[in-house]
């Protein structure tokens, strides 16, 4: 699938006070495209879900966001460390948060579930040397709203 | 769709300085051509352009006066707010009705006694509703920030009529009971901002305003302070009773009080718009009840207050102890309203997404890959100087198609530059039969 619009948007590790400025990117920029707003909802939950991940669990990388008239896509990649168990990962309620991101009230475990909940596709892929790539997919068709 | 605005330029006094374009919070202004331009689509009628404009040329539009004596009735609607420009020393709750009665009106309407309705409303409505937070929609500014900036959250603003509305209601209700035609009757309010305006003028979530007039305060206060405590003032009608907690409408954090639950009470537009952001990406998520007013200080900071926010604040404190505390408002009374949906929208709040680059997905697609390639070239100062709000706006503007990258002072000067170098090279240039006399003359 080739994409008309491609962004993309740096994300610091432990970055907390940037929280949401990558998702409120993709928000307006979605606005912009003239996607409609039920599919731009959802979006930017999981680009924000994503975004959040990466400041909290990781040592940084990039959102990006990847847009046709076809469909959104959503990939954050990080540099690590990875995700042990990528199952366990995707629980309810399942965080390894360190405590200096549940002070901030971050840590719930339902950030991924939201993510497949909010997305059409998603896909992991992580290792502990190279980090890991989250892909998510929003199909722009009417009856998937 | 062609949009109301009460917010306009007075093309004369404008300086084109620029102050508005970064201050508006929706981006709506743009300097062309040595003059301010409002956008349309996007003005909400907030007024912030007014109380930042240094030479005054942001106005409002508003009903004249002598408009009242069209009416063989007419009924002045008084916003809290109003309680706060009197000075406390002249301040007296019927002594204002009788001066009211004295500039010609024949009933006055308190909006602080709708407030009271208007809460228990609230209240009811909380209980129920799906989407939280839920957003105050008793500041028609905000309202429309919200349709216009935040569409997503439209499903979160209260679907209840403003203190107002439901006040002009009751005074219509009121007075065909006693026989009157409703032709006959003329009910005005008394604005503070701009905002009100163009709720009555242009209303959103209702197809008719039950409100005939909008005067500004200033307007009013000018004939209301002079006949202040006046022997001779005829004695006014005052159709509904009022209290405390109705009137603290006129501050921020009132309605927030009246509910129950976790809340927030913001005022001015940068609170504001920082919250909804937040909303919009799911923070806040404990929050049950927003209470949003666009004006700092709540609607006694209003741009067609007389009185500083300040001074409003110090004294509404005063004069606010004159009133009784208990709320007149009647259970049974409520209850049945409520159950009847008297308070009710009775239209859905519509988007009015102003940021699409075009309505057709494909081609808003190929103006943005323009946009981003402009965006590149620009310098990224956001100086202003060019007339739109920043560097990115300039670069949405250029592929509206309503300006050119030559609008950026860097971009000219760099052309006015490669333009002087290719001067330079061609006047190193000599033509053959010139070379000649070129060697002899000295
Ligand atoms: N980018 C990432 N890098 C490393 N681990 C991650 C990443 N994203 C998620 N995880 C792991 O998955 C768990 C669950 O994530 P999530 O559902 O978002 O909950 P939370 O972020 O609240 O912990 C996290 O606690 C963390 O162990
Ligand atoms: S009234 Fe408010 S929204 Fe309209 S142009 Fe002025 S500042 Fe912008
Ligand atoms: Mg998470």
């Amino acid at each position: 699938m080739t994409h008309v619009l491609e962004f993309s948007f740096p994300v610091e590790g432990r970055g907390f006070s940037k929280a949401g400025d990558a998702a409120s990117r993709v928000k307006q920029l979605l606005k912009q495209a003239a996607i409609p707003t039920a599919f731009i909802r959802r979006a930017v939950v999981v680009a924000y879900e994503a975004e959040l991940n990466m400041i909290i669990h990781s040592n940084g990388g990039t959102l990006e966001l990847l847009v046709s008239q076809e469909e959104v896509v959503i990939r954050a990649m990080d540099i690590g460390p990875g995700i042990q168990d990528v199952e366990k990962a995707m629980l309810e309620g399942f965080s390894t948060a360190p405590p200096e991101a549940r002070k901030l009230g971050f840590g719930g475990g339902m950030g991924l579930p939201n993510m497949r909940r909010s997305a059409d596709e998603l896909h992991i892929e992580s290792d502990p040397e190279l980090g890991t790539v989250i892909t998510a997919v929003i199909h722009l068709r009417a009856n998937t709203v | 769709m062609q949009y109301y605005h009460s917010v306009h330029l007075n093309e004369e006094q404008c300086q084109a300085c620029t102050i508005c374009t970064t201050r508006c919070p929706t981006e709506a202004i743009r300097v062309y051509q040595g003059k301010a331009r409002i956008l349309d689509e996007r003005c909400i009628d907030c007024g912030e352009c007014m109380r930042t404009c240094p030479q005054d040329a942001k106005t409002s539009r508003v009903d004249q006066l002598d408009e009242v004596f069209r009416y063989p009735y007419a009924v002045a609607l008084l916003p809290p707010s109003l309680y706060s420009q009197i000075p406390p020393a002249q301040f007296h709750v019927d002594g204002l009705v009788d001066a009211l009665a004295a500039i010609g009106f024949d009933a006055t309407a308190d909006v602080g006694h709708g407030a009271e309705h208007t809460a228990a409303a609230y209240k009811e409505y909380l209980q129920e509703a799906a989407a939280r937070p839920v957003i105050s929609s008793a500041c028609p500014a905000v309202v429309r920030l919200i349709q216009v900036r935040f569409d997503e959250l439209l499903p979160n603003v209260i679907p209840i009529e403003s203190p107002m509305e439901t006040t002009a209601a009751l005074v219509r209700e009121t007075l065909a009971n006693e026989g009157m035609k409703p032709e006959d009757v003329g009910i005005f309010f008394v604005s503070p901002c701009p905002a009100k305006v163009t709720a009555v003028k242009q209303p959103a979530g209702h197809s008719h305003s039950n409100v005939d007039g909008i005067l500004s305060m200033r307007d009013v206060y000018q004939e209301l302070y002079p006949r202040l405590n006046h022997k001779g003032n005829p004695g006014g009608r005052r159709l509904f009773p009022l209290a405390r907690p109705g009137v603290r409408w006129g501050y921020t954090a009132a309605q927030a009080f009246e509910v129950r639950g976790i809340h927030l009470s913001l005022e001015g537009l940068d609170q504001v718009v920082q919250v909804l952001d937040d909303l919009s990406l799911g923070k806040l998520p404990a929050v049950d009840f927003i209470e949003a007013n666009a004006c700092p200080g709540g609607c006694i900071g209003g741009c067609l207050t007389v009185q500083s926010r300040f001074q409003g604040q110090v004294n509404m404190h005063r004069n606010i102890r004159t009133l009784p505390t208990r709320s007149p408002l009647q259970r049974e009374d409520f209850q049945t309203r409520y159950a009847a949906g008297f308070y009710d929208m009775d239209l859905p709040l519509e988007p009015r997404p102003a940021q699409p680059l075009h309505e057709d997905m494909g081609q808003a697609m190929q103006l943005m890959l323009r946009q981003e390639e402009i965006l590149h070239r620009l310098p990224g100062l956001d100086c202003g100087a060019c007339g739109s709000p920043n560097c990115k706006s300039l670069a949405e503007d250029i592929v509206r198609g309503w300006t050119t990258e030559m609008d950026c002072i860097f971009i000219l000067r760099e052309s006015v530059q490669n333009v002087a170098k290719e001067l330079w090279d061609l006047a190193q240039q000599v033509p053959p039969t010139l070379h000649k006399r070129d060697r002899e003359t000295p």
